[in-house]
């Protein structure tokens, strides 16, 4: 018996230190997938719902403000106020910035000083960097894709929060990791 | 059979519920409401011209009009002018979609009323453009 | 007690044999995680290539009198020399390196180091992880973006020079007849006289 509670504490140990939020392995991967229909609706009826944890809270902040909304990188987007509220509040309790067991969100805050709320995601120095040395015939010059800000049309799961790269597509140009 | 009559009275609700939904066109509704608001009679050929009619941008070189990004055949899909974003079509006698949400309805008028003229619609315009657009 | 016999001489000693077979499993394993993105596995596989490298250098000046580095730098002329004799299928022998297994282990020793540290380089700038990240110790975007595109050129080098290796090793143990891969397990090697 005694045996045994010694096996098991042993066992116990190192299996707690790898749940741990943060000294632990099983810190997620991507970003948190969404968990909020409203906000899933109303930002997905025109374009690809970025999950919250794609930008700290303090952007999302800026950019949820009624007049941000009116000029949404010159689309008008506003929203009732009670819909604005109810988002504003989904996207900044899961921004970035209050993330810790998503390994996307924690280095784009990292990346980021603390005075600094970029209003679009490819300005965040992590999402920046990890796309540098794209060539321009990839995505800004490839008709299939256009931007960067259209994160679905080469990451294949990126509406599953899963940005990896060896689950990515780049329409046109399946063999990419041999071009660049 | 009386214990049954429950859940088939369920069942029938359930079976037939997708069916009256879709059937919903709220097209009369907005009128009545646009006219409680100030609006008078409504015309699908105002609402026409209205749906056509150019203004300038204020920051752009060209001009927008609904058509812009609905484009001229509204039992096609239109693409937005900027984005390239597909707007499916507008005539409910191919989308039997339109004309069944009002939170819909107000969001995108007042989106897209500001975008286009720069201002929000009269309730009098809206009824005009839903006379019209429903005729499709 | 073959081992004893005073036709056989210890040729590896135990840290170079641990040594040469951990890197081989590190690097294989740090490649193929790398390969399939398996990201937590790389970095410590990495870390681990650092570690025995290091270990390595340190050997390198103090261990063995064959695992010393001065003992096998040879200068160009001896290195002309040694593969003009294996071309007369007469080799010169070394109880060290031979000139041409010296290369190559400066080859990969050289390749290593730079692999690993545009690994360190790349996690420290681009992926805001890592040793780099943790000591705080910033790296420009040019380093970064150099030290991206190194990373993921020189696996493949490397795998070349692996090819090459066992290539050399194969042929070595031919025109010697010594058996090197039992001297890598061993540390054992017959006594040429």
């Amino acid at each position: 018996m005694k045996r045994l509670i010694l096996l098991l504490t042993l066992l116990a140990v190192p299996t707690s230190l790898l749940a741990h939020p943060i000294l632990g392995f099983p810190r997620h991967r991507g970003v948190e997938p969404l968990t909020n229909p409203l906000y899933s609706e109303s930002c997905g009826e025109c374009h690809f719902a970025y999950q919250p944890g794609l930008l700290p809270a303090r952007s999302w902040k800026k950019l949820m403000a009624p007049a941000a909304l009116e000029d949404h990188f010159g689309e008008n987007a506003e929203l009732d106020e009670e819909d604005r509220l109810a988002i504003l509040k989904f996207l900044t309790s899961n921004a970035a910035d209050t993330t810790w067991h998503y390994k996307r969100s924690i280095k784009i805050t990292r990346s980021l000083a603390e005075d600094e709320a970029p209003l679009r995601i490819t300005e965040v120095p992590y999402i920046k960097k990890k796309h540098s040395h794209i060539p321009r015939w990839a995505v800004q010059d490839n008709r299939k894709v256009r931007s960067l800000s259209y994160c679905n049309r080469c990451h294949t799961r990126a509406d599953k929060g899963a940005f990896v790269r060896a689950e990515v597509d780049i329409p046109g140009y399946r063999n990419w990791a041999d071009l660049f | 059979m009386k214990r049954y009559a429950g859940t088939i009275a369920m069942a029938a609700m359930i079976l037939t519920m997708p069916l009256a939904q879709a059937a919903d066109n709220l097209v009369p509704q907005m009128q009545a409401q646009y006219q409680s608001e100030g609006a008078g009679d409504f015309s699908a050929e105002r609402g026409q011209q209205f749906w056509r009619q150019k203004h300038q941008a204020e920051k752009e070189p060209f001009t927008r009009s609904c058509e812009s990004c609905h484009g001229t055949d509204l039992r096609q899909p239109g693409e937005h002018q900027r984005t390239g974003k597909v707007i499916e079509a507008m005539a409910p006698s191919v989308n039997a979609e339109r004309f069944t949400d009002a939170k819909k309805i107000k969001k995108w008028f007042r989106r897209n009323c500001k975008w286009t003229i720069g201002r929000e619609c009269t309730p009098q315009e809206k009824g005009d453009v839903l006379a019209w657009l429903n005729t499709l | 007690m073959r081992r004893m016999s005073t036709t056989e001489h210890m040729k590896w000693d135990l840290f170079i044999r641990i040594f040469h077979w951990s890197l081989v499993v590190c690097f294989t394993a740090a490649f193929i995680s790398g390969e399939y993105d398996i990201e937590w596995a790389h970095s410590w596989l990495g870390y681990m290539l650092v570690l025995l490298l290091l270990a390595r250098l340190v050997w390198g000046v103090t261990g063995s009198p064959n695992a010393r580095f001065t003992t096998f730098m040879y200068s160009p002329a001896e290195t002309w020399r040694y593969f003009r004799s294996c071309l007369r299928n007469q080799p010169l022998h070394y109880d060290s390196h031979n000139p041409l297994g010296a290369l190559m282990v400066f080859a990969l020793l050289a390749g290593l180091l730079l692999l690993t540290a545009s690994g360190l380089l790349y996690e420290g700038w681009g992926e805001y992880e890592g040793p780099l990240w943790v000591l705080n110790i910033p790296v420009s975007d040019w380093l970064g973006q150099w030290s991206r595109s190194l990373h993921r050129a020189l696996p493949d080098g490397l795998l070349v020079l692996v090819v090459l290796h066992i290539t050399g090793m194969v042929v070595a143990t031919l025109q010697h007849k010594e058996n090197f891969a039992r001297a890598m397990i061993t540390g054992y090697t017959k006594r040429r006289d």
